[in-house]
């Protein structure tokens, strides 16, 4: 699910393209824009506060006996109907594997290899902190 | 369990056009109003899951008569998000599918001196709004007088009789059956009848 809702859309798009003869599938929940409350804590041990809102679309489609939801940040309907697509067909026993190769692993990559990219960036800036220690007395 | 039927067709316009008719039924007490047609899970009518659709969100709390089907639940949650109370008083909505086996009126809110809008609102399905006993209303939003046939038996209006006796204490009512909704709001004074006119 953070896969398919973190994926760059035009990414996604072409990796369902690659699927063909996509099940005819209904929608539950049509895509739609809300705002969702993202709390955080002070050093990841603090009390809880409100950092902010976050726009969120959500969909959910349905798929003859499976739901699939989808909830990705942003405005983008076609995203989240997408993931939601995705998250559904990942239930069906015949499109498991189909999705698993053909969406999710090569968007797992895309994600590695960007973040791959970023680290060695930022690597080649990196500056080392020395704590000087006094000394004693 | 997460339901399998969808909500409006058209959630926007389909809600702007149920609220309007809900308004309308409450504003011309004892005139049927139609609403907008979709698929509601077994057990409630179209004109009832269109309200609860337009009337239910996070923020409310209903109470749903045991005795409704397993689809009922489910479907309100996804599609509205709201909350379920099994104490009558405390809900905002009350979703009747049986009135024989139903609390007495007395047992929702009536609001308070300071609040009268914070009264239950009940939503009851009948299985018809017409058959029962002629009964006929007065009260603002109708020209001196209009006969009602809604399937309610005595008990019902005697209880109706306490209700909008404490206005403005009291219960709004919509009566639905099918695509049709009825209102009945706390300012209708019912004769049944058996009281003096």
């Amino acid at each position: 699910m953070s896969t398919l809702a973190k994926a760059p859309l035009p990414l996604l798009e072409q990796c369902v393209e690659t699927l063909e003869h996509l099940p005819e599938y209904g929608l539950l929940r049509a895509p739609e824009i809300g705002l969702a409350m993202v709390r955080g804590r002070a050093e990841g041990t603090g009390p809880p506060f409100n950092l902010g809102e976050i726009t969120i679309t959500r969909c959910v489609v349905q798929l003859g006996e499976f739901s699939g939801f989808g909830y990705v940040a942003g405005r983008s309907k076609r995203h989240a109907e997408l993931a939601a697509l995705c998250d559904g067909l990942l239930q069906h026993p015949d499109w498991q594997d189909r999705v698993q190769a053909q969406v999710i692993i090569p968007l797992q990559t895309a994600a590695q290899e960007k973040r791959n990219t970023e680290a060695a960036e930022v690597e080649s800036t990196r500056v080392n902190f020395f704590t000087m220690l006094r000394g004693e007395g | 369990m997460i339901t399998q039927l969808a909500g409006f067709n058209d959630a926007v316009h389909d809600a702007q056009s149920t609220f309007r008719a809900l308004l309308e039924a409450l504003a011309r007490p004892g005139i049927p109003q139609s609403t907008v047609s979709l698929t509601p899970p077994a057990g409630l009518d179209i004109s009832c899951a269109a309200a609860c659709l337009t009337l239910l969100d996070l923020e409310t709390v209903v109470w749903l008569q045991p005795g409704f089907s397993g689809d009922v639940r489910p479907w309100l949650v996804f599609h509205t998000g709201c909350r379920f109370t099994d104490n009558p008083k405390a809900a905002n909505f009350a979703l009747l599918g049986d009135l024989g086996s139903s609390p007495k009126l007395s047992d929702f809110c009536w609001g308070t001196a300071e609040y009268p809008e914070a009264a239950t609102s009940l939503l009851i399905q009948l299985p018809g709004l017409t058959g029962g006993k002629p009964v006929t209303l007065r009260g603002p939003g109708i020209l001196n007088e209009i006969e009602v046939m809604l399937p309610l038996d005595t008990r019902f209006w005697q209880q109706w009789e306490s209700v909008t006796a404490d206005y403005p204490l009291g219960l709004d009512c919509w009566y639905f059956s099918q695509n049709q909704v009825v209102g009945l709001p706390r300012t209708a004074r019912a004769n049944f009848g058996e009281a003096a006119p």
